[in-house]
Formats: structure tokens, sequence, C-alpha cells
């Protein structure tokens, strides 16, 4: 999470900064924002799987949370709170979009042509799964499992139970599995098209 | 009991499935096998989540973010004062673009040449200076017609700056423009609008305010990458530099149609 610090350390940084802007610093939160942004720039690229709407999406996040900030008051980290910004302004966009064209994926790859994807095939195929997730289990999956965060503060940027951060990840790395054929008994019931139960520990 | 489906694995696996689900998953033997494939993948899963690259960061977005928050910040300034309010109703464009200021200030179009058009109808820099300075009946704006092709990469920008700031010797000053004849032209030119003074002054609001530092140093129509634009220059809140904003042909009060910006040092 930090930037060569400790995790608290990093957090009383950003707090002071965030301090220095409502007290009319120029380049305070623009600092804030330098700190961060490429992090969160990468979580909505990851979540909107479009380079120029992640950008438009960061941009409308952050000049909310420019906006918002006399009213930030220090329950969450600096950089839970802008997580949580982008990530609704990544919502939000996500919903409004009508439908997104994807590209299709093979519900099974034989194991044979899977060692023959490179790097770049392989990233390819991954990115495609991850977008053809619901995008409630890319969020948990995007947080949790390629930015490092851990439950309980994934919950918090997303506004819910970490048992339903649990059960997000857990559903998510199961399509995903099924879907990049990393199951090795295709004809279990695993392999049967989820229904839609709905979500352990929704409240 | 039917089988469990891929969901009701999933919260097996993490711990977040009902009683029943769970207790199924360890008596039925092809859930159970079912589970224990679902388990072992996901170490293959996460390696190869791992290798994943990081997006490179977008081209352009600090100086996005850079536009964005330096308007958020004439905005706030403008709003603290009682003034300009960027999507209120009612919102009232700068008063150094109202009456007999605006008159003054924006009287005319150039066409091809360069216009320095200070409120008090004389014709040179210094008179415009002064103007902005002490700031007792309204500013003059520059308003240019360069020809600049702007582009986002290279080094159009810094070029012309000296020239929109006045600090080479401008060109002969255009005649001004009848409303009538802007309307003519409006089906070829896109930025013909604009140079009607009401909508340029709209315009100018939704990048600026009434107070100190938010009036144009210069205005010139011109292109960028390839189509036409409004390069509006006002000054920072860093002294030593200028902030320049494009804005499209659509730029109005409660939406400037920003195309770019970019903060450049007064004296490069």
């Amino acid at each position: 999470m930090g930037c060569g610090g400790s995790e608290q350390d990093d957090d009383g940084r950003d707090r002071a900064l965030l301090r220095a802007h409502l007290s009319g610093s120029p380049d305070a939160f623009e600092q804030v924002v330098r700190l961060h942004r490429d992090r969160l720039y990468a979580v909505a690229v990851r979540t909107l799987g479009d380079r120029e709407e992640a950008a438009d999406a960061l941009q409308d996040a952050l000049l909310s949370a420019f906006r918002a900030a006399p009213s930030y008051r220090g329950e969450a980290k600096v950089t839970t709170w802008l997580h949580r910004v982008v990530v609704n302004a990544c919502l939000d966009r996500a919903r409004r979009r009508a439908v997104r064209p994807t590209v299709p994926l093979p519900a099974q790859l034989p194991a044979e042509q899977r060692d023959r994807l490179s790097e770049r095939e392989t990233a390819i195929q991954i990115n495609a799964a991850l977008l053809d997730l619901p995008i409630e289990q890319r969020l948990a999956i995007v947080l949790v499992d390629l930015h490092g965060f851990g439950v309980d503060e994934a919950a918090q940027v997303l506004g819910v139970p970490s048992g339903t951060v649990k059960s997000r990840c857990s559903r998510g790395r199961a399509r995903l599995a099924l879907a990049l054929g990393h199951l090795r008994n295709p004809e279990t019931p695993t392999a049967v098209p989820p229904t839609t139960a709905p979500e352990e520990g929704m409240p | 009991m039917t089988h469990l489906d891929l969901d009701e694995l999933a919260d097996v696996l993490c711990g977040e499935a009902g009683a029943a689900a769970t207790e199924h998953a360890t008596t039925c033997p092809v859930c159970s096998a079912a589970l224990t494939d679902l388990e072992a993948a996901q170490v293959p899963l996460l390696a190869a989540l791992a290798t994943l690259p990081v997006p490179e960061p977008a081209a352009g977005l600090d100086e996005r973010l850079l536009a964005a928050f330096t308007r958020e910040r004439r905005t706030k300034t403008a709003t603290d004062a009682g003034n300009v309010l960027p999507r209120a109703a009612g919102r009232r464009p700068p008063a150094w673009l109202t009456g007999a200021a605006a008159a003054a200030a924006l009287v005319g179009v150039v066409g091809g040449g360069i216009a320095l058009l200070p409120h008090g109808g004389a014709s040179s820099q210094k008179s415009s200076t002064a103007g902005s300075a002490t700031g007792t009946a309204g500013p003059a704006v520059r308003r240019l017609a360069t020809g600049t092709a702007y582009r986002k990469v290279g080094p159009s920008f810094t070029a012309a700056l000296p020239l929109l700031l006045g600090l080479l010797p401008t060109a002969a000053e255009a005649a001004p423009r009848a409303t009538a004849d802007i309307t003519t032209r409006a089906a070829a030119d896109p930025l013909a609008r604009l140079r009607d003074n009401r909508a340029l002054a709209g315009c100018l609001a939704s990048l600026s305010t009434p107070e100190d530092p938010g009036i144009p140093l210069a205005v010139d129509f011109a292109s960028y990458e390839g189509t036409p634009a409004l390069v509006v220059v006002l000054p920072s809140p860093k002294p030593a530099a200028v902030d320049v904003y494009v804005v499209g042909p659509n730029c109005r009060q409660a939406d400037a149609d920003l195309r770019y910006f970019v903060r450049l040092p007064r004296r490069p």
C-alpha cells in the first residue's frame, strides 16, 4: 500500500496532506493524488476494461474527493477512502453502460493449448475472463487478489460486510478457474453454470 | 438435495455457505470431488493472476487532473466570494465581461490577424496591462487568431506563448466583425458562435471568475489536434506560470467543452 514507508507512516502523511489541503495549501491535494493515482488508475482500468473510460472515471472520482475532502472523517485510511470513491465512480459507469462488447472466451482451454500461450496471450485471456465476471466479483478480485487489499479493507472500500467480500472473491475465482481451464475435471458440478444464488454474508 | 452449483461450491470453499450446503458438500461424493477440484484450482489461478502486468499510467492524466482541480479552485474562489457558480441557475458572467467593460473589451473579431482589444478602445498592449492592473473599468482581453495548429505533443504551445502574452510584436489589428457576418459564417466556421461577445463571455465564465487571477490574458481562435478550438490563457495560481485551456466550439457557461490543459512557465 505504501510508497516507501510503513502503512501507518504513509497514512499519517496522507492525512497531513489532506489537512493542508483543507487549510488552503494549493498543492496538497495534488500531492495526495500523485502518490496514489497509479494504483487508483490500475483499479479503474481493471474494473472497467477500458483505459479512456478508466481515466474519465478517475477524474470524476478525484474531483468528487477534492470537493468532499471536508467531509472526510478519518475513520478509514486516506487511500481506502480514495479507493472507495474511485470504485463508486467505476460502478456508476459500469452500470450506466448498456452492453459492453466482450471477446468470446472458450469455456475450457485444452492443457496443451494453454501451455503454448505466451505471457501476453495469457494476460489477454485473464483480462477477458475478468471482464466477463459480474462487476461486484470483479471488483473484489481486483482489490484482494490483484492489489493486495485485506478482506476487511476491501470490505471498507466496497461498503459491504467482510463475508460478502470473501464470497465474491471465491465465486469470482471459481468462474475464472472454469473459464481459464484450471479445473481438472470439467465433468464435475463445478462445470455447471452458476445460478443466481444469493451471496452469503449479504446484509 | 441436488448437486451444488459453482457459486454454492465457492461459498463452501471460503466458509461463507449455509449449513445445508456445507453438509451436502461433505456427504455427497460428487460435490465433495468437485469441491476438491475447485480448491486445487486456486493455486494455479492465483499464480496466473499474479502474472498480470500493471496497467501503464494514462498519457496526459496528470494534465487532466491538474486542469480539473484548477477549475475547481477557481469555482470555489468565486463561490466563496459570492460570485459565479458553475452550474447554478442564474449564474452571471464575470463583471469584466458585462456592460461597458464587455463592449469595450470584446469588440471586434479577428480574422487571420491579431487584435488587441483594450477596454478603452486604444490598441496597445500597455493600455491592456494598465486596465488589468487597476481593475477600474475591466481589463482588455487579447483576442488573437494566430493560426497556430496546436498539438498536444510538440512545442506548439510553448512557441505560441510569447505571442499570446504580447511578448512579441503583433501583426496588424483586424477589423471588428459584425454579428450578421458571424451568423453567415457559422456553417463554415465551427468557432463562429464563440466570436460573438456574449457567447465568448459565457465560455470564459466557465473557466474564470471575476476575482483576479481569473481574468484571461489572451484567447486564440485556432485549432487543436486538427479541429477548431479556442485557446484561453489564464494566470496561474503559480506566479511564474500561466494556465492554458483548450476548449471546443461548444464551450459555454455550463460546460467548458474542455479538450486540453497545460501549465506553462510565463517565460520559457
